[in-house]
C-alpha cells in the first residue's frame, strides 16, 4: 500500500566534506518553487538569501595550548560536517507547533510540506524544528521548507542534493530500502539534537569525532 | 482524500492570489510564485572551465533559450572507476552566474581617469578599430616586446579561448611571453632541480591506497579539487581503500581533508616547513637509520648527500665538452653537502643543529611529534611524501619544497607502488586541440609574476636579475617596457596578483602602459582598469570543445559543449572579439584562415578525434561535431598507477637534472648562486642545497614580528575558485569570507566571532569579519583568497594610510617581491595586524 511509505534521508558524515554542493543545487531548483525567474535575463536569479532548504552544519571543537618555552602548540581539534534538509519526521514537531494546519506530513509518502495557503508566516514551525528545517520567505511571508523532491521522485530520480553530492554522502529512500542498504545507523552525532524529540527519518554514519563535545563553527552558513 | 491534501489541492487554486497579497509590501520585482512554464524544455551539455584542476560537465536545462536549471552527469551507474563526473558548488550555482546583474552587456569605453571605473557604451566596430589602431602605433613606436597577454586562467575554452588572442598578437609580429604559474612556480623550479622534472610527477593519488604512510605538507585536496570525479573524490576513495594507512596531514589549517580521515594533525607555522623537514632529517641522519638503511640507494641514485658524491660529480662535469657543465664544474663545491649541513658539521659547524627542538621553536611542531614523524617515515615501507603547493608560494618556497622533497630521498623507498617523491600527483587527461596560435616571433620571457615591473622598467629587466629568458646572456637587457594588455578570462590584472595597491599604482598611469583590454564576463576590480572593455559570451552560452583539465583524478573526459540559448546583451566570444581586431590589421584573412566558426570546431573536433587515447572514449565520438554535440559527454579511464621515478629506481633511466640523478645538491643552482642577483630583501638567497631560510615577513622576521604579529595564511576557499564566482549571491552565502583566528588570539584582541575588523599592514587594509576557530593555529589568521578587491567608496583608509578595501581581497596584503629563483610570487608570506573596524 503506498499509505505505507515513508522516505528517509541517509548521510555518511566521514565522506562529507563540507562543500555545499548539495545546499547551493537545492538553491537552484528551490528557486524555481518559490519565485518566477522565467526573466532571468533582466531580473536576474534571486539570491533567497536566508532561505535554504539544505543546510551543512560544520560542527568541531579541541583546545589548544601554547608550550611558552619551547613555542609549540598541543591541540586537540577536530571537526565535521553534517548536510541536513528536512528528515520528514515520524513525530515532526513543526507539525505540532503550526497553528493553521499549514504544515502537514503527506500520507502517500510521509513527506512534510508547507500549504502556502494556508500559512500566515508565524514562525511557530521554524522555532520549533530542531533542525532548521522551515526556512521562512521573508519577501513573501509563507514558510518553505525541503520537499523532498517530490517531483523528481515521481520521475523515478532521487532528491537534487542525492545526485549532487561529489563525494556520495547523501542517499534517500524508503525507510525499508535505506535500511537495508545501510543497516540501522550509527548513533546521531554532537550536531545533532535528540532522535527522541521529533523520530527524524535520517540514518547516520557517524564520524569517528561524532561523540566530542564541541559547536557549530559555522552560524552564518546554515 | 485526506484533509492536508484535500486542503492542498484548493490551496493550488488560489495560491497565485494569495501571493500576490503578500507581495505589496516587498521591493523586489521578482517575488512573485511561480508561472505555468511554456515552451519545451531543452537539455544541452556545458561545461565549468575555471582553474581549480577540473572542467566538469554541466547538464543545462533551458526554455526558449532561458536556462532553467543546472544539473551535472548522472549519464552511468555511478561505478567508481568510469563514475559520473558530478560537478561542485560551484558548477551548480551557473544559472546565476550567466545572468549576473554584473554582466557586461556592451563594449564600453573608458571616460574617467584609469581605474575610476567610469565608462561609455561603444560598438563593437568601434572597440575594434580603436584597439587595432593602438595597438599598431604601440608596436610602432615600442615594439612587439611591449604587447603582453595577461595571464588568464578564467575560462578553458578549446576554440574561443584567449589564445585567440595570442594568435591575434603572433600575427602582428609577436609578443612579449612568460614563463612559469602563480599556482606552481617555485616547485616547478624545485622539481626540474631536484627530480628534472615539472613537479606534477608525484605518485598517482589511487596508488594511495598501496601506502603504509601518507605524509601531506599542506596537502588538502579536499578543499583544492573539489569535483565529484577529481584529486579529492580520489583522495577519499584510495583512503578507503587502503588497509593501514597512516595518515599524518601537516598545515596550519585543520582542512577538510582531515576531518577524521586522519591519524594526526601537525599544526604548522606558515612558512616554516623547511625547518620541520630538516629536524626530520636530523632525526633519521643523527640515529644512523640512514646509514643503516638507505644509504645504498641514495649513493645509486642521487647527487649531494656527502662531499665525495658532489666530487664524483664535478670530476664528471669537469671532463664534459658540454659548455655549461664545464661552468658548473667551477661553482660545485663539495663542501656544501646535505649531510654536513643537517649534522651541522664541516662548512655548516656554526649552524644550529638541527634538531627537533630547534625546530619546534620555529615551526611550533612538539618536538616529540617530530620524532613520531621520523619514526614513522623510518618504519614506512611505501611512504607516500607529499607537498601541496601552499608551501611554494612563499618568499623562498624554492627551498622549503626542496627541504620536503629531500624526506622522501632519504627515506630511500622511492620507486615502490605507495611510495611518492612530494610532488603533486601525476594525473592523466583526455587529449583535446585547442585554437592554434602560431609562433612567436619574440623570444624573450618573463616570469609570469613581474610583469607590473615590466611595465615600469622592463628596458633594463635581465636574466641576472629577473630570471628573463631568451636574451642574448645575463646582462642582455629585456630592451622594451609593456606598453599594451589585453586581459582576457584574467583576474591577475588587478586581484589576483600580489600587492594590489602597487599594481593599482602602476595601472592609473596611463603614460606607462598605454592600452589595457579587459575581455571578460563581468566587471572584475580588474576590469575597472580596463581603457576598452570587451565583453565575452558565457560558457553556457557557447559551442566549444573542453577536456577535463589538469587535476581530475584517474577518469579523463571530453565534453562537446552547445550553447543553451543566443549569448544575452552584445557578447561575443575571444574567438570573435580577436577576429575583428585581426581583420583591423589587415591581417582578417590569416586570422580566420577563410573558415567559419562552425569550420574551426569541426577540425579541432577531427583532431580531437585522430588522437589515439580518445578511441578508448564511452560512448565512442561519432564522425562529426554536430553529433558529437549531441552526445556532450564522453569518458575514459587509463587506470593508470603511476610511479614517482620508477624510470630511474626501477630501470636506471636518467632523470632531466644536469647529472641525471637525484640533485640534492643541484648544479644549476650553484651556478645560479653564483651568477644571479640575490639578497635584494631578506632571505632572497639561492643555494645548491635545499636550506631552511629565514625571510621577510616570516615567523622569524624579527623586524616586522613587532608591528605585524600575526602571520596570515592564504587558502582557495571552496566558495570560488582563485576570483571565479565571487559575484554569486548563493555561494557567498554558503561560504562566508571571514578571516579565522584561534580562539588564544581572538581573547588577546578582544575579539568574538562576527566582529569586523580591519587587518593591515603596510601594503594595505581590509575590512573583514573574523571567524574565531579553532581549526587554526595560534599566531595565524587565514583568509580564502579571491574575493574581489573594493576600494572603500568614501576612500577611508586605514592604520597605514592606504585606501580601506571592504571587498577584502588577500592582495591588498600580499606583497611583490619575486622569490629568488622561480621569480615567482610569494602570496602566502604576510605579516599582519588586526583592530577593531572603526
Amino acid at each position: 500500500m503506498s499509505e505505507n511509505i515513508q522516505y528517509c534521508f541517509y548521510i555518511d558524515t566521514t565522506k562529507c566534506t563540507g562543500c555545499k554542493a548539495c545546499h547551493v543545487s537545492c538553491k537552484d531548483r528551490q528557486g524555481d518553487i518559490i519565485r518566477k525567474t522565467n526573466d532571468p535575463k533582466t531580473l536576474g536569479v534571486p539570491a533567497l538569501n536566508g532561505v535554504t532548504w539544505r543546510r551543512v552544519y560544520e560542527f568541531g571543537g579541541g583546545t589548544w595550548s601554547v608550550d611558552p618555552n619551547k613555542g609549540t602548540f598541543e591541540q586537540d581539534v577536530f571537526a565535521y560536517y553534517t548536510s541536513i534538509g528536512c528528515n520528514h519526521c515520524s513525530e515532526p514537531a513543526c507539525l505540532k507547533a503550526c497553528p493553521t494546519g499549514a504544515m502537514h506530513k503527506r500520507r502517500e509518502d510521509g513527506l512534510v510540506h508547507v500549504a502556502t495557503d494556508l500559512c500566515i508566516g508565524c514562525e511557530s514551525c521554524s522555532r520549533a524544528c530542531p533542525y532548521d528545517a522551515p526556512q521562512i520567505d521573508r519577501e513573501r511571508k509563507v514558510m518553505t521548507k525541503c520537499d523532498g523532491c517530490y517531483d523528481r521522485l515521481a520521475d523515478g530520480k532521487k532528491p537534487i542534493c542525492v545526485e549532487a553530492c561529489p563525494m556520495r554522502a547523501i542517499d534517500f529512500d524508503t525507510v525499508e530500502n535505506i535500511k537495508a542498504k545501510y543497516g540501522n545507523g550509527d548513533a546521531h552525532p554532537a550536531s545533532l539534537p535528540s532522535q527522541s524529540i521529533t523520530h527524524p527519518n535520517l540514518i547516520i554514519k557517524a564520524n569517528k569525532n561524532a561523540n566530542l563535545a564541541g559547536s557549530i563553527l559555522n552560524p552564518k552558513e546554515v | 482524500m485526506e484533509r492536508r491534501s484535500f486542503l492542498k489541492a484548493s490551496a493550488a487554486l488560489s495560491c497565485a492570489a494569495t501571493v500576490t497579497g503578500c507581495n505589496t509590501s516587498s521591493d523586489k520585482a521578482d517575488v512573485v510564485a511561480p508561472q505555468a512554464v511554456v515552451g519545451e524544455e531543452k537539455q544541452t551539455w556545458s561545461s565549468c572551465l575555471v582553474n581549480c584542476g577540473s572542467n566538469c560537465p554541466v547538464k543545462v536545462f533551458s526554455r526558449d533559450g532561458v536556462i532553467t536549471r543546472v544539473e551535472t552527469d548522472h549519464e552511468v551507474e555511478d561505478v567508481y572507476g568510469m563514475h559520473q563526473v558530478r560537478a561542485c558548488a560551484r558548477g551548480r550555482s551557473l544559472r546565476q552566474r550567466t545572468y549576473a546583474p554584473d554582466r557586461l552587456k556592451t563594449p564600453m569605453k573608458r571616460i574617467g581617469k584609469r581605474g575610476e571605473g567610469k565608462f561609455k557604451p561603444i560598438s563593437w566596430e568601434e572597440a575594434t578599430s580603436e584597439i587595432a589602431s593602438k595597438m599598431t602605433d604601440i608596436i610602432a613606436n615600442y615594439g612587439n616586446k611591449s604587447i603582453y597577454r595577461a595571464y588568464g586562467s578564467g575560462a578553458y575554452y578549446g576554440f574561443a579561448s584567449n589564445a585567440c588572442f595570442d594568435r591575434l598578437f603572433h600575427l602582428a609580429g609577436g609578443c612579449l611571453n612568460h614563463f612559469g604559474n602563480y599556482s606552481w612556480a617555485q616547485q616547478m623550479e624545485a622539481a626540474k632541480h631536484t627530480f628534472g622534472s615539472g613537479s606534477t610527477s608525484g605518485s598517482s593519488t589511487v596508488t594511495l591506497d598501496k601506502s603504509d604512510f601518507l605524509l601531506g605538507f599542506a596537502y588538502n585536496p579536499s578543499e583544492m579539487r573539489q569535483s565529484g570525479s577529481g584529486e579529492g573524490y580520489d583522495y577519499l576513495k584510495a583512503l578507503q581503500r587502503a588497509n593501514g594507512l597512516k595518515v599524518t596531514l601537516i598545515d596550519p589549517r585543520y582542512t577538510d581533508s582531515m576531518l577524521g580521515k586522519e591519524n594526526g594533525w601537525l599544526a604548522i607555522r606558515p612558512g616554516t616547513d623547511a625547518a620541520l623537514a630538516e629536524a626530520i632529517a636530523y632525526e633519521m641522519i643523527n640515529s644512523g637509520w640512514v646509514d643503516a638503511n638507505s644509504k645504498d640507494f641514495i649513493s645509486k641514485n642521487t647527487v649531494g648527500y656527502d662531499a665525495a658524491s658532489i666530487q664524483a660529480q664535478k670530476d664528471i662535469f669537469a671532463k664534459s665538452t658540454d659548455a655549461k657543465h664545464l661552468e658548473y664544474a667551477q661553482h660545485m663545491d663539495p663542501t656544501q653537502n646535505y649531510h654536513d649541513y643537517i649534522m651541522s658539521v664541516g662548512a655548516f659547524a656554526n649552524n644550529p643543529k638541527r634538531t627537533p627542538e630547534w625546530a619546534g621553536k620555529i615551526t611550533g611542531v612538539p618536538a616529540d611529534s617530530i620524532r613520531n614523524i621520523a619514526k614513522d617515515l623510518m618504519a614506512a615501507q611505501r611512504p607516500y611524501l607529499i607537498a601541496g603547493a601552499g608551501v611554494n608560494r612563499q618568499a623562498n618556497g624554492e627551498q622549503t619544497v626542496r627541504a620536503i622533497y629531500m624526506l622522501g630521498v632519504l627515506a630511500g623507498k622511492l620507486g615502490v607502488e605507495g611510495a611518492s617523491n612530494g610532488e603533486l600527483p601525476h594525473m592523466t587527461s583526455a587529449s583535446r586541440a585547442g585554437i592554434p596560435t602560431g609562433a612567436n616571433k619574440v623570444k624573450e620571457k618573463i616570469s609570469f609574476f613581474t610583469w607590473t615591473e615590466a611595465i615600469e622598467a622592463g628596458k633594463t629587466m635581465t636574466a641576472r636579475t629577473h630570471g628573463i629568458t631568451g636574451t642574448d646572456d645575463l646582462d642582455t637587457p629585456l630592451g622594451a617596457d609593456i606598453k599594451m594588455i589585453v586581459a582576457a578570462a584574467d583576474s591577475t590584472l588587478l586581484n589576483q596578483h600580489a600587492e594590489i595597491n602597487n599594481t593599482a599604482r602602476i595601472l592609473e598611469d596611463d603614460t606607462k602602459c598605454e592600452l589595457i583590454v579587459s575581455c571578460d564576463c563581468w566587471m572584475t576590480p580588474g576590469s575597472k582598469f580596463a581603457d576598452i572593455i570587451l565583453p565575452d559570451t558565457a560558457w553556457l552560452e557557447s559551442d566549444d570543445l573542453v577536456n577535463d583539465s589538469y587535476a581530475s583524478g584517474a577518469l579523463d573526459y571530453l565534453t562537446v559543449m552547445s550553447a543553451a540559448g543566443e549569448p544575452i546583451w552584445d557578447c561575443k566570444s575571444m574567438y570573435q572579439a580577436a577576429a575583428m581586431i585581426a581583420e583591423k590589421i589587415g591581417k582578417g584573412q590569416e586570422f580566420t584562415e577563410g573558415k567559419t566558426e562552425d569550420q574551426w570546431r569541426e577540425e579541432l573536433y577531427q583532431k580531437t578525434r585522430a588522437v589515439p587515447a580518445n578511441a578508448k572514449l564511452e560512448p565512442q565520438l561519432p564522425a562529426t561535431y554536430k553529433e558529437a554535440q549531441k552526445i556532450g559527454f564522453f569518458r575514459k579511464n587509463e587506470n593508470e598507477r603511476f610511479v614517482a621515478l620508477d624510470g630511474l629506481i626501477n630501470g636506471g633511466k636518467p632523470v632531466g637534472t644536469p647529472s641525471g640523478k637525484i640533485e640534492i645538491y643541484s648544479a644549476e643552482l650553484a651556478w645560479r648562486a653564483a651568477n644571479w642577483d640575490q639578497k635584494k630583501w631578506k632571505g632572497d638567497t639561492i643555494t645548491a642545497i635545499p636550506q631552511y631560510t629565514v625571510t621577510w615577513d616570516g615567523y622569524e622576521d624579527e623586524d616586522t614580528k613587532d608591528d605585524y604579529p600575526l602571520q596570515l595564511a592564504g587558502y582557495h576557499t571552496k566558495g570560488r575558485a582563485h576570483s571565479s564566482y565571487h559575484n554569486v549571491p548563493w555561494l557567498r552565502e554558503a561560504t562566508e569570507d571571514a578571516v579565522w583566528m584561534n580562539p588564544l588570539d581572538a581573547q588577546k584582541y578582544g575579539i568574538t566571532s562576527g566582529d569586523k575588523v580591519e587587518m593591515y599592514n603596510e601594503r594595505g587594509s581590509i575590512e573583514i569579519d573574523v571567524r574565531v576557530t579553532p581549526r587554526v593555529a595560534p599566531g595565524v589568521v587565514a583568509l580564502g583568497e579571491g574575493a574581489w578587491y573594493q576600494a572603500d567608496p568614501q576612500g577611508r583608509t586605514g592604520e597605514t594610510g592606504k585606501v580601506i578595501d571592504i571587498g577584502g581581497a588577500i592582495n591588498s596584503l600580499t606583497c611583490y617581491r619575486p622569490s629568488p629563483v622561480a621569480k615567482g610570487n610569494p602570496q602566502h608570506t604576510n605579516r599582519v595586524q588586526i583592530r577593531l573596524a572603526q
